[in-house]
């Protein structure tokens, strides 16, 4: 009975450490400092790891989009357009919540025991810089500049996963370190400083792909839901939530549960969601032209060009060369 | 117990994407196929082909191992046939008394196309045994054509649809770049400055290959 008691308050940990190494299972590469090369590193996984991460056995949805995007006024990218469409349709930000192992680490780093910033109406303003960051540095720069933005100057987790381990275990790339690493070494620093005293700072104020996934929140097949049938209003689930959320599930909702423990009425759980009528047409819909622009991505050797660029080491995201 | 049943629910949706995606890969390889008599070159890179290739370079050059090794300065240049943008071919052995600059890089490598200036510069020069190629690192015949017409290359430049010529020449990230003298590789550039730092250093290694 004790192991289910602990299973239930932790099963959130079990399911992101789980994520984590199923996404970094190569761990052959970690020993010798190579990036695998096999045919997974095609498909997105939906969490932010860097496909340069010796141990990374897919590839980074945003890293992927980026690259797409410089090659657009080549070849539209329909692949890894349609896949993180069709991953935000199903899972929304449960994604943040539970598959991402940059989520991990910041929920690590929130368990060192500093004063922590509160929630208030400057954080929820911040919030909104991860869209700017969206539009700016995975989108515009990619397009207009021809240089994946985010992961070149933002990305800690292109400096954590792939930056630092490999200059350490290959000696010839060491030469080419330059400004540009002590830069995201830098970022990453203030990044974890920032996590360490504000609950997921990277998340709430940066994550481009957060930011995505934040638009499918209102039509996400799965996810977390107040029954309003239950639900008194007492708005203890919005008072506990570390997350820059107004109400459950809206845009800055990472799907943790945390409420669902805080839910006096027990109105609050999940499962796959309940949508009107217009909502589930919407639905609907976008899975049905996901799925279209995957296939016709496909059609397009999407998958290839996906795994052509991450089987090569991004220098950028290393913040070298 | 709900928990867990939900937990079970979220491992099926996990599986059933990558299912998909699978399923969809597989698919688009009938689909190209079945367009097989439309445009043959291009179906051979399908990824079958790529894996097959890839087995039996390994296979080749380290069976002991089962992992290409990397090549390191000094060593034998592999010979390889390119077909190049222009239509003609190119083989390596064809120059084996010539120094080659042999340059791997991509549309979307940004430091790859930043360096593209000094091929071009170089090219100009008319340098006397010295034959300069650059080979696209598996990008469409398509993508690597638009590529040229927009950027106006007139250096010579390679397709490698379906990786085999990089199998030979394997490496981490791009650029790429070597020098070849004599069929023996004489120095190995991996990444890339801006192009006028990288023309200054490939010009004195070609420099000096020919003296």
């Amino acid at each position: 009975m004790k192991g289910k008691e602990h299973f239930k308050q932790f099963s959130r940990r079990y399911v992101q450490l789980m994520a984590a190494v199923l996404y970094n299972c190569n761990f052959k590469g970690f020993a010798e400092g190579k990036i695998w090369k096999g045919n997974s590193k095609g498909m997105c996984v939906p969490g932010l790891n860097c496909y340069s991460c010796p141990g990374a056995i897919a590839s980074c949805p945003l890293g992927s989009l980026q690259t797409a995007l410089i090659s657009s006024k080549y070849k539209f990218p329909y692949y890894i357009l349609g896949t993180i469409l069709l991953m935000g349709l199903f899972l929304g930000r449960f994604i943040c919540g539970f598959l991402c192992p940059f989520g991990l680490i910041q929920d690590l780093l929130d368990k060192i025991p500093t004063p922590k910033i509160k929630k208030s109406n400057i954080t929820r303003g911040l919030s909104w810089i991860k869209y700017v960051v969206l539009v700016i540095f995975a989108i515009l720069i990619p397009i207009l500049y021809s240089a994946p933005g985010f992961c070149k100057y933002i990305c800690p987790a292109g400096t954590l996963e792939a930056g630092i381990p490999l200059t350490i275990l290959q000696e010839k790339l060491r030469p080419m370190i330059g400004f540009l690493f002590s830069w995201k070494v830098f970022m990453l620093l203030l990044i974890f400083a920032v996590c360490i005293f504000a609950y997921r700072g990277f998340c709430r104020f940066l994550c481009p792909l957060g930011a995505i996934y934040s638009f499918f929140q209102p039509i996400s097949f799965f996810g977390i839901q107040v029954d309003e049938k239950k639900c008194t209003h007492c708005n203890a689930c919005v008072r506990n939530c570390k997350m820059d959320v107004k109400k459950v599930c809206d845009r800055e909702c990472i799907q943790c549960g945390e409420c669902i423990k805080h839910c006096p009425e027990d109105a609050i759980h999940f499962g796959v969601r309940r949508l009107d009528n217009k909502k589930r047409i919407l639905q609907i819909v976008l899975v049905v032209l996901a799925v279209v622009i995957i296939v016709v991505g496909l059609n397009n050797k999407g998958f290839n060009d996906v795994k052509n660029k991450a089987i090569r080491l991004c220098y950028e995201c290393m913040g070298i060369g | 117990m709900r928990r867990i049943k939900e937990l079970c629910l979220v491992t099926v949706i996990c599986l059933s994407f990558a299912g998909l995606t699978a399923c969809g890969s597989s698919k688009a390889g009938e689909a190209t196929e079945s367009e097989a008599n439309i445009e043959e070159t291009v179906d051979t890179t399908t990824e079958a082909d790529v894996e097959e290739s890839e087995d039996t370079v390994s296979e080749e050059t380290a069976p002991k191992a089962g992992e290409v090794k990397e090549l390191s300065e000094g060593d034998k240049a592999p010979d390889f046939t390119a077909k190049l943008a222009d239509g003609t071919e190119f083989k390596l052995s064809d120059h084996n008394n010539e120094v080659v600059l042999l340059n791997f890089f991509a549309s979307w490598c940004p430091p790859c196309m930043g360096e593209m200036p000094a091929f071009e510069k170089l090219k100009n020069d008319n340098i006397e045994g010295l034959s300069i190629i650059c080979v696209d690192c598996m990008e469409d015949k398509e993508t690597v054509d638009q590529l040229i017409k927009d950027e106006g290359y007139t250096f010579p430049i390679a397709y490698d649809e379906d990786g085999a010529i990089e199998m030979l020449y394997p490496t981490e990230g791009i650029p790429y770049t070597l020098v070849i003298k004599n069929g023996t590789i004489e120095k190995i550039y991996l990444g890339a400055d801006n192009a006028d730092a990288q023309y200054a250093e490939y010009k004195g290694a070609i420099d000096e290959c020919l003296k």
